[in-house]
């Protein structure tokens, strides 16, 4: 195992840049979740590593190892794909044993290690089968025990999940991230569905037009958003427009002040606040209490969605806010379309992010 | 409209249906199975109604040279023809799946020439272009084997070049990635994944190369030398001087070997998935 690193890597095709100058560390044993929308050079990222696309300029490195010039076969990564890529012609067994065959391990320890790796997917049952007499999961758990068996410097997983349907997603999500940890596998995620990034990896990244937005611990990204695309693309929030007037103010267009924790610090520049819209309370109006950043404004339109209801607020300066509320709440005031009603955050939960990215 | 209306609309719809398949049917095998029947005549010329039965035409057939030196020429091209085909219009098949490149479209097209010019202007061009090769570099090659033989690879080539690029379409490139991934270098992933996975549109290929080679007659026309005739054209020539149950002998042979080809590699190969 080992980490992984980009040094200023790029790729164009002809005059499209998909990838700029990306610079990544993956760590040792991280299990680091690639995210973006469609076309944000992710999947390029990830084909990179793997070696099915060249590098126009830069460097990877596995560890000390320069692998950019390598091909694919030399790399030793292992790979899920989207759509399985079992070897239709192949048992089971056979196809986990592929890798180890070509790297020249002996007969008998591949059988071991082709048992012990299909036990670890819990498919030692199903060696004789061919791929096209199991499940989606079953197929994408064979391909990760394949991928696995010959102990990859890295684990690439390209949207592996995509072709399942819901709730075997999320069993396969615990599983992989199970087997990950155990083995300490340094693993590259890649992803569109933010859910999945949020709750398997270590760190994640955002990606928007081939540029890397932000990096950091799940939690990190999604609670202190540096841009404006990241805090609209991973989850939901609400935007004010307004400036910075001193340090950790925000003055709103109508002239009310609000409190911010982190971000865009520098006095009297256009800026974004960005808040979530499950971190805001609804109450009526004129009963802020002792809450650091409050607004008022009325009930414009609610929309019930089971284990919660989402409020639209319109404020007085024109701009809308959404709150969503846990439907577990005793409720509290009325959430009638025209009803007055203040809203309030804490500015623990407000940043400020710069309005460049759109 | 009441249900019973119904029920006879669709019985009146599926015997239709049956009725146009047997006679689609019907029509195709009607001219096999009059020659089949028509080799076991003992009329003295080829006629009908049958006076009796006999088998002696097909020791008559086998008795003549032409029609055995024929039918072991023609196997032999059959042969020569399906296996260069196949040599050249894998990789060539490969290449045209796989690679986008300047002047693929030009390559494909040329590749599936000979199935869109008339057999009788390819067998022409074919003969003119030897003469003029033959006459610079002294090379005889009109009426030689060699020259023949280059002909029937140009007839299989066709087939073997678009049944092996329709089913390397249908290869997922992901598959041969995995491969690639695992470790295994272009060649051996072309021998352990591709070549097992594009396997069935192979055998097709292989199949019509050979079925077409075999019964050719307008190409070899031009081509064949003395003493060294096909079984199409021994046929041709047969039939120029004589109207016996012979020529239906020989068919019946033919049309024999052309099935049992088939019915071969349908056994182990679902031809029907390479189309």
């Amino acid at each position: 195992m080992s980490a992984i690193n980009f040094n200023s890597v790029s790729k164009a095709y002809g005059d499209v840049q998909v990838v700029k100058g990306l610079d990544l560390t993956i760590h040792d044993g991280e299990l680091l979740a690639l995210l973006g929308p469609s076309g944000c050079g992710k999947t390029t990222t990830l084909r990179m590593l793997a070696g099915f696309v060249d590098v126009t300029s830069g460097q990877i490195f596995f560890g000390e190892r320069d692998v950019t010039r390598l091909p694919s076969y030399r790399r030793n990564t292992g790979m899920v794909f989207q759509g399985y890529a079992l070897f239709p012609h192949m048992s089971v067994a056979q196809n986990v044993a592929f890798g180890l065959e070509r790297r020249g391990v002996a007969r008998a320890e591949v059988q071991a290690r082709v048992r012990e790796a299909l036990a670890m997917v819990h498919m030692g049952e199903f060696g004789d089968r061919l791929p096209r007499q199991l499940s989606g999961g079953q197929q994408q758990r064979v391909a990760l025990a394949r991928a696995m068996v010959i102990r990859p410097d890295v684990l690439l997983l390209d949207e592996p999940l995509s072709a399942l349907d819901a709730k075997l997603r999320l069993d396969v999500r615990k599983e992989i991230r199970k087997l990950q940890q155990e083995q300490k596998v340094t693993t590259l995620f890649v992803t569109h569905d933010q859910d999945e990034a949020l709750t398997m990896a270590d760190r994640l990244v955002v990606m928007n037009r081939g540029r890397v937005e932000q990096i950091g611990t799940p939690e990190d990204v999604y609670e202190s958003p540096q841009t404006r695309f990241v805090a609209d693309f991973l989850g939901r929030s609400n935007f004010l427009t307004g400036d910075v007037t001193e340090a950790g103010v925000f003055t709103a267009r109508d002239g009310t002040r609000l409190a911010f924790r982190s971000g865009w610090q520098v006095p009297n520049t256009k800026a974004l606040l960005a808040f979530r819209p499950e971190k805001v309370t609804i109450s009526p109006n004129g009963s802020a209490g002792e809450a650091a950043n409050a607004l008022s404004g009325h009930i414009v339109d609610t929309l019930y969605s089971g284990s919660s209801t989402e409020v639209s607020v319109r404020l007085a300066s024109g701009e809308t806010i959404v709150v969503t509320r846990q439907n577990s709440e005793a409720r509290r005031g009325d959430l009638t379309p025209g009803h007055a009603v203040t809203i309030t955050w804490p500015s623990e939960a407000t940043v400020v992010v710069s309005d460049t990215s759109e | 409209m009441n249900e019973s209306s119904r029920l006879w609309k669709d019985m009146l719809g599926r015997t239709l249906y049956r009725a146009v398949a047997m006679a689609t049917l019907a029509f195709v095998l009607a001219p096999l199975v009059v020659v089949v029947w028509a080799s076991f005549f003992s009329n003295k010329i080829l006629s009908f109604p049958p006076q009796g039965y006999t088998t002696d035409w097909f020791i008559r057939a086998w008795q003549q040279d032409v029609f055995r030196q024929g039918f072991l020429l023609s196997l032999q091209l059959g042969v020569m023809a399906t296996l260069w085909s196949l040599l050249l219009g894998v990789p060539a098949a490969l290449a045209l799946a796989r690679y986008n490149f300047p002047g693929r479209e030009a390559i494909n097209a040329i590749l599936m020439a000979p199935m869109m010019v008339p057999g009788i202007v390819a067998g022409a061009a074919v003969y003119i272009f030897f003469i003029e090769v033959e006459i610079r570099t002294e090379i005889p090659l009109v009426g030689s084997l060699p020259g023949l033989s280059i002909a029937h690879v140009l007839i299989g080539l066709p087939w073997t070049v678009r049944l092996v690029t329709a089913s390397m379409v249908g290869v997922d490139r992901q598959i041969e990635e995995a491969a690639l991934s695992l470790g295994a270098n272009p060649l051996v992933t072309f021998f352990k994944v591709t070549l097992p996975l594009v396997r069935p549109g192979i055998v097709a290929g292989a199949m019509f190369s050979f079925i077409v080679s075999f019964i050719d007659l307008e190409k070899s026309l031009f081509l064949v030398g003395p003493g060294r005739v096909t079984l199409p054209i021994a046929i041709v020539n047969y039939l120029e001087w004589n109207l016996d149950s012979t020529i239906a002998a020989v068919a019946t042979m033919q049309i024999l070997v052309i099935a049992a080809a088939l019915l071969v590699s349908d056994r182990y190969f679902k031809l029907s998935r390479s189309f």
